[in-house]
């Protein structure tokens, strides 16, 4: 082969040998399990050799007869409702807190705030069990405030379950939110600010029309991300509740995906759970795209 | 054409001119990272690989482990080799055992059994009792374990080892009614009630006289009065779970109910479940409640040491656990059988277990049959077990005659050096129900939780359990209905 030729060959190829590994990657690990797990929804498996195409059959269970199924849907809904509106909220008041002129040491503040993101969900759930504990640390301070031994409990009681998971997920990821909203408060330009000082608007109307236009696509990006995160919730209850939790109060959709694959061995079923799973989430991608849509505003 | 240095030189092949026409920076960072990537593959190359072995054993129980792995001190002053040397010394093979998470071991089985992958199986397994249904759940010719029947019927084990202790991790063949086993106990675990001897007697109260749950609960709500009335009103009598399902299960056990049992009948409509259920309400409930939840954990030992809670039921290994965690309790404790609701009930109760299995992908099952043996069967395992500290009552009754279950135990108080709780333990285990695990068996536990929770918050709201009886029997037949609506939706046909 001549060099010209060889050349040739070489820029030809060039592009597709550098996808190649991700391609490979992708396929094996991504589109196959994918697909199969899209197959298997629509089967009934028992052990390696016994497959059975049933339709619809498990969706049609799921969402006409399985009881759990929807306390885990009602449970991670309420969930993800709970924690976009604290930590929103949360997030962007620690985020303006810190963009001000006038907080000293607010490089050590953000990274304490984002620190405890770090650090995962299971080894949050490790810590908060400890603070959870009837002796933990929290009910010790109730204790303290209030004059006499209360023990709250926190983890066992089933209407307190799905509240503790809730402070463990906010303290785990305020400081998430945090950072996303002060890169987005440094986008708005201060010019802005100066000149509305100049018209006479005072703090509040200059939080309304000038950084809450300006962090609007932030805002959307976060409330998604925060939303898919919440239906996507498994780790932290399951080590914080070991598992379901007391009465099963703390079961959201991806556990009972887990408990139906690994505990029960249904592999067909958990497979539906995840399609149906994902459908949610494309739905809340669509609402978020409906209602959120990027405009250009003041500020962005 | 021009070359610059950044720029990429295309399509035409590069010249004299131009040597080097594909020239960009890596940058400092990515210079490092390729480095630290170099220096970690070298590492990794450098391993040593593991030693082939010829049978591999995967294990979630690290005290299993030890006592496999470990040279353990023979009780004369010498050290033993370790079980594994042992017996590769004696049959030639080399062994390796793994010790692995129990969610990962379950989730590495669970895609082996179903990948029918012979080389990423082991050759046997542990698998601990609340993860054996999913692997019971295909028909007996496609279960991952092999079937032990014939080994044990060979071996002569079949009669030696505990019948009862078969039940959780066998299945019944349909075709013949033949009774499949799946694995060998590890364990019997009789359970039995540990409490404060010393806050009894102070109050005036002797438990042990409590032969019935509802003499139990008088004395307790007597127990409770007392200690009001000195400065503890939040002191709770005993350890109940409010949410988990662990101490009604046993109590169900006691009465020989299973949720589900091995022909996958329910029982969630059986009176006795109903009136286990309803009493169990009151204990946790109302104003005749005597158990409280403890901490998450190991965290009960420290609640019992504090009083807070001042009885909990004990199978043998929680013993160990009180022993090792609340060292302040030796001389304080004592242990009863637990008390039953009529006189045809069991004075015991069982509660976890661990077997061990043969992986149909092995391709010696003979080899492995003899390793089994040798590290759960055999005296030389049972001394083993003991030289490493785990002193749980192996399911092999012959073996109950060591010395070591028979002694006096200063950490429970007797008056008179110790109360041998080994004998209590072995005159429990003689009459230990038998327990099941199905898949569907978590799921069951988890819809008996949630009548519980109905029924407490019906106490709760009327101040008591007068009236309870009706509704508590219709979310029972509600609960079963579901499960069985479950049960037969999971039911494979061709």
């Amino acid at each position: 082969m001549n060099r010209d030729r060889w050349w040739k060959l070489q820029t030809r190829a060039a592009p597709y040998l550098f996808i190649s590994p991700f391609v490979v990657i992708f396929c094996v690990f991504l589109l196959y399990p994918l697909s199969r797990s899209l197959f298997l929804s629509f089967h009934k498996t028992v052990g390696p050799r016994h497959i059975v195409f049933v339709g619809w059959s498990n969706y049609r269970f799921l969402l006409g007869h399985d009881l759990v199924f929807g306390l885990a849907l009602l449970n991670t809904a309420a969930y993800t409702v709970a924690f976009l509106a604290l930590q929103i909220p949360m997030s962007l008041g620690l985020a303006l807190l810190l963009n001000s002129r006038h907080v000293r040491f607010r490089n050590l503040f953000r990274f304490s705030f984002f620190s405890s993101y770090l650090v995962g969900q299971v080894f949050v759930g490790v810590i908060f069990f400890q603070l959870f504990g009837p002796d933990g640390l929290i009910n010790h301070i109730v204790s303290i405030l209030a004059g006499h031994r209360i023990v709250i409990p926190w983890l066992s009681s089933p209407n307190l379950a799905m509240p503790s998971v809730l402070i463990a997920s906010l303290w785990l990821a305020t400081g998430y939110g945090m950072v996303y909203f002060l890169a987005a408060l440094q986008a708005v330009d201060p010019e802005l600010y100066e000149a509305a000082e100049m018209d006479g608007a005072g703090t509040r109307a200059q939080f309304l029309h000038i950084t809450l236009p300006g962090i609007r696509p932030m805002l959307a990006y976060v409330v998604l991300v925060g939303a898919i995160g919440g239906f996507q919730l498994f780790e932290l209850p399951f080590v914080l509740l070991q598992g379901a939790g007391p009465d099963a109060r703390g079961i959201t959709i991806v556990m009972y995906l887990f408990l139906m694959g690994f505990s029960t061995g249904d592999l067909g079923y958990a497979s539906a759970i995840g399609w149906l799973l994902v459908a949610i989430l494309l739905l809340l991608s669509l609402i978020r795209f409906r209602f959120f849509r990027f405009r250009p505003e003041i500020g962005t | 054409m021009q070359c610059n240095s950044y720029r990429i030189c295309h399509p035409s092949p590069p010249t004299r001119q131009c040597p080097d026409p594909v020239q960009f920076s890596l940058g400092k960072p990515i210079l490092v990272l390729l480095f630290a990537a170099a220096i970690s593959a070298i590492a990794v190359w450098k391993q040593p690989p593991l030693p082939r072995a010829d049978l591999v054993l995967w294990s979630f129980d690290e005290t299993h482990a030890r006592t496999f792995r470990d040279r353990l001190p023979d009780g004369h002053g010498r050290i033993m080799p370790s079980l594994v040397n042992q017996f590769e010394r004696r049959l030639g093979l080399r062994v390796r055992i793994s010790l692995i998470g129990e969610m990962g071991e379950n989730i590495r089985l669970a895609s082996a059994f179903m990948a029918q992958a012979g080389p990423q199986s082991p050759d046997l397994c542990e698998i601990e009792i609340h993860s054996i249904g999913q692997f019971l759940r295909p028909p007996n010719d496609d279960i991952g374990l092999l079937p032990l029947n014939d080994f044990l019927r060979q071996s002569g084990w079949g009669g030696r080892i505990m019948a009862s202790r078969f039940a959780p991790w066998s299945k019944i063949d349909p075709r013949t009614g033949r009774r499949i086993i799946y694995g060998i106990p590890a364990d019997v675990h009789p359970v039995t009630i540990t409490y404060r001897k010393d806050l009894f007697d102070e109050a005036g109260i002797n438990l042990d006289q409590a032969k019935t749950w509802r003499e139990f609960q008088d004395m307790c709500l007597a127990f409770q009065k007392y200690w009001a009335t000195h400065g503890h009103r939040d002191r709770k009598a005993i350890a109940l779970s409010t949410g988990g399902p662990d101490e009604i299960v046993e109590m169900l056990l006691q009465r020989h109910i299973n949720l589900i049992d091995h022909a996958q009948k329910l029982h969630f409509t059986d009176p006795e479940l109903l009136d286990t259920a309803i009493f169990y309400a009151q204990l946790i409930a109302g104003p005749r409640a005597i158990g409280a939840d403890v901490s998450p954990g190991i965290g009960w030992t420290e609640d019992l040491a504090r009083g807070n809670v001042c009885a909990v039921c004990t199978p043998d290994w929680k013993a160990a656990y009180l022993r090792q965690f609340s060292p302040q309790l030796a001389g304080k404790v004592r242990m009863m059988p637990m008390p039953k609701f009529e006189s045809s009930d069991a004075p015991t109760s069982t509660s976890g277990g661990t077997m061990i299995g043969i992986c149909r992908s092995c391709p010696h099952p003979r080899q492995a049959w003899k390793l089994l043996e040798f590290l759960y069967l055999s005296p030389e395992a049972a001394k083993a077990r003991l030289a490493a500290g785990d002193d749980v009552l192996p399911a092999i009754p012959e073996y109950w005659n060591q010395p070591i279950y028979h002694q006096r135990d200063p950490f429970f108080a007797d008056g008179a050096g110790g109360q041998r709780i080994g004998n209590l333990y072995i005159n429990l285990a003689e009459q230990i129900p038998e327990r099941f695990v199905t898949p569907y068996t978590y799921q069951a536990e988890l819809a008996l939780v949630a009548v519980l929770h109905r029924a407490e918050e019906y106490i709760a709201d009327h101040g008591t359990a007068e009236g309870l009886t009706q509704p508590c029997a219709a979310w029972l037949a509600e609960a079963q209905d579901d499960m069985q609506r479950r049960i037969d939706f999971g039911k494979f046909e061709p």
